[in-house]
């Protein structure tokens, strides 16, 4: 077939062919053999996605609804009685048959995930910032963009290598892995070899560098100083980049009206790697003891049922202490697999969950009306269709599934029957959150789920913010048991997990993969206000 | 509830069920669109309730429910030939027969695009996913991920040319071993 018949029956595939076209289809489909075959190729193909797809949307059709197929009422009336009937007599739903495992899967299908802008660096500190606007975290990838602040010092490792420290008032554009644009502010480039050629253009001058450390001062009325510390850099006053100065190492130029002066070099003024790192622990102590403060309001909490901090653990030991006050025995957590790691800052330590078997055990007895979860964590990636946050290694109505889907959003469903099975019917919800960004991925995060009972209400927030609510069909209240985070325990050899082993290979894989510096779950409804002083305190 | 069914209509709605993808996907093959598919399957259902009695062979449900469609499809033909949009009687014939013999490859062709779907980067298999599943339009999706309409149909394309690609692979390989 040459490439305009393909075309003619692509046309066709997607209902897009004119009606003067279809005598040439009807052509073609008559004398070639290689026409019908990709044809019945393509239809076949087209009608088998749409089974899977039909699939995995009738795995999480709400109880009672039909399964969403557009049948014609008319003809089918006579064959209603026994359509229902039938619905309620066979075990396997109609779609499935072709299948090799079972696609009821009762977590559901997944969305894709949000792709947004590539980022282009790294903010690796904040020191004392006050924000013009959004605050961004320690940590965050960041795109494109302006950053604009008031005062304190951000560190900003570009993707080429290159470091700015900036210090405030200021206002930085990002352009690329290696260029920036200072509009104002203070500024102090490092340039190791492979980022050589970083640009820092201000509204007067742009700056090359080529191999070194200089300073770049832009003030209020741009007036522009640039100040080489080592190596050398080349300036240009056009826009066509045409006229270069060079400056060297302990060489300074200030930029007036239209003309460079010779001004002394000053170190002093400009941000320096060590003064905001010293600058830097300061504020990381202040934190710290702010934040043992509200852990020690967490613990004594009446209602705080749950608590890992990770603080004050020793590296050798493979137990979690549970610091709630009136935790309950048996409720220290033990560790398997996951390694100590750093947590949210310099100091403050965590769990690294990397491999298949890395998972945290514990026991939490009872049965509670209300529950706030809430985890401090880092999610690296997201490597299975579900991802474990909280998950049951025994059933029993009212366990919950705590899931990070595949698509980043958080998502929880409760178990309705004694004992369950891979049918939406023995389930509540799943009720789910927005999902991630891509560039949440790597950078510390602060999940938190409500659930009510008494409602059936189920809150999610992320950072603070609600990111998705809903409401269970029936309002049980939550039981735990034998839990595990960062895996799933239940391995099919008990009567009440035996139910596990139906589920396709793709929903058993769970294990979460990155760190977890909090965990705490309270038999109450935190209020919204809380949560987001949760993460205003916490927050890296 | 994991009885045998006994009566012939529990039979039926059992056969009927299990191979209802097959009979969907042939009559897919014979018609314009999957739109023309939801009108007719139906019919056909119904048809083939009413001569259910005389099939003797349950096994051969399938082809038997094919013939059937067949039918349902030109007679569908007919009534839609007005709109000019419809392939010629001799053409859907001959679609017809083609796609009969290969019937008995649709079940390996099922698990081998299983396979090769869980081959395909996650957001493309949600993305091609997306498009066949009965809630969202073509433009909701393509305004979802920024793209247009036209550049999403090619984007479609490509992967089901891969698909098709790696499915043929897959069974050329099932066949040698």
């Amino acid at each position: 077939m040459n490439s305009e018949e393909t075309m003619l029956l692509w046309s066709y595939l997607e209902g897009k062919i004119e009606p003067q076209e279809i005598d040439a289809l009807n052509d073609l489909l008559r004398r070639s053999p290689a026409a019908r075959q990709f044809l019945i190729q393509q239809t076949t193909l087209e009608s088998q996605l749409r089974e899977i797809a039909l699939a995995e949307a009738n795995a999480t059709t709400p109880l009672f609804s039909p399964p969403r197929r557009r049948w014609n009422v008319r003809p089918l009336l006579a064959l209603a009685a026994v359509l229902v009937l039938a619905a309620w007599l066979l075990p396997l739903a109609p779609f499935s048959l072709m299948r090799k495992e079972p696609p009821l899967a009762i977590d559901g299908p997944l969305s894709t995930p949000i792709v947004t802008a590539d980022p282009v660096a790294i903010l690796k500190a904040a020191t004392q910032v006050k924000w013009q606007k959004t605050a961004k975290a320690t940590g965050t990838p960041l795109t494109p963009g302006w950053l604009k602040i008031d005062s304190g010092t951000l560190h900003i490792e570009f993707l080429s290598g290159a470091r700015l420290l900036v210090t405030g008032p200021a206002a930085l554009r990002l352009d690329s892995e290696n260029s920036a644009f200072l509009e104002s502010g203070t500024a102090s480039a490092y340039v190791p070899e492979p980022a050589h050629g970083f640009l820092l253009e201000s509204p007067k001058l742009l700056v090359k560098d080529l191999g070194t450390s200089f300073g770049l001062k832009v003030g209020q009325g741009q007036e522009t100083e640039v100040h080489c510390f080592d190596g050398s850099v080349e300036l240009f006053t056009d826009d066509q980049r045409r006229n270069a100065q060079l400056l060297l190492a302990d060489q300074a130029l200030q930029w007036r009206d239209t003309k460079f002066e010779k001004v002394p070099v000053r170190r002093s003024e400009f941000p320096s790697g060590k003064a905001a790192s010293l600058a830097a622990s300061a504020e990381i102590e202040s934190r710290r003891q702010q934040w043992q403060a509200f852990n020690q309001q967490l613990a004594s909490h009446p209602s705080t049922e749950l608590l890992y901090t990770f603080d004050q653990e020793q590296e050798w030991s493979r137990s979690v202490k549970n610091h709630a006050a009136k935790a309950k025995p048996g409720t220290n957590a033990s560790l398997v697999g996951a390694a100590w790691s750093t947590g949210r800052w310099m100091g403050k330590s965590g769990l690294e969950f990397r491999t298949r078997g890395d998972r945290l055990r514990f026991t939490l007895p009872g049965s509670f009306e209300e529950i706030t979860m809430s985890a401090w964590l880092r999610v690296d990636s997201l490597p299975n269709d579900y991802n474990a946050l909280l998950l049951p290694s025994r059933y029993q109505r009212g366990c919950v599934h705590w899931n990070i889907e595949r698509g980043g959003e958080l998502r929880l469903t409760q178990i309705r029957d004694q004992f369950p099975r891979i049918d939406r019917a023995h389930w509540n919800g799943p009720i789910s959150s927005s999902g991630l960004s891509s560039l949440d991925l790597g950078r510390w995060l602060h999940l938190v789920t409500t659930y009510r009972s008494k409602t059936g209400e189920v809150v999610h927030y992320r950072d603070g913010v609600i990111v998705g609510r809903g409401s269970f069909h029936d309002h049980l209240p939550v039981v735990f048991g034998p839990m595990e985070f960062g895996n799933w325990g239940a391995d099919g050899k008990t009567s009440d997990n035996a139910w596990v082993l139906h589920q396709p290979t793709n929903h058993r894989k769970r294990h979460f993969v990155g760190r977890l510096d909090h965990l705490l779950i309270q038999s109450r409804i935190a209020s919204p206000t809380e949560i987001a002083e949760m993460y205003r305190l916490g927050q890296p | 509830m994991n009885s045998q069914p006994s009566t012939p209509d529990e039979v039926f709605v059992q056969l009927l069920s299990q191979n209802e993808p097959l009979i969907r996907s042939y009559l897919r093959n014979l018609l314009p669109s999957y739109q023309d598919v939801d009108q007719v399957m139906p019919d056909v259902a119904l048809v083939a309730w009413r001569k259910f009695s005389q099939l003797e062979d349950h096994d051969a449900f399938a082809r038997w429910a094919c013939v059937i469609a067949r039918y349902e499809v030109m007679s569908y033909r007919r009534s839609k030939a007005r709109d000019r949009l419809v392939l010629d009687p001799d053409v859907v014939a001959r679609l017809a027969d083609e796609a009969e013999e290969e019937m008995p490859l649709r079940r390996r062709q099922m698990n081998a695009l299983e396979h090769c779907l869980a081959k395909l980067p996650p957001q493309r298999r949600d993305l091609v996913l997306a498009c066949y599943s009965p809630e969202k339009s073509m433009r909701d999706i393509a305004a979802e991920i920024n793209r247009s309409e036209n550049s999403l149909y090619q984007l479609l394309r490509r992967i089901r040319v891969d698909l098709q690609e790696c499915m043929e692979k897959n069974l050329s390989q099932e066949s040698l071993s």
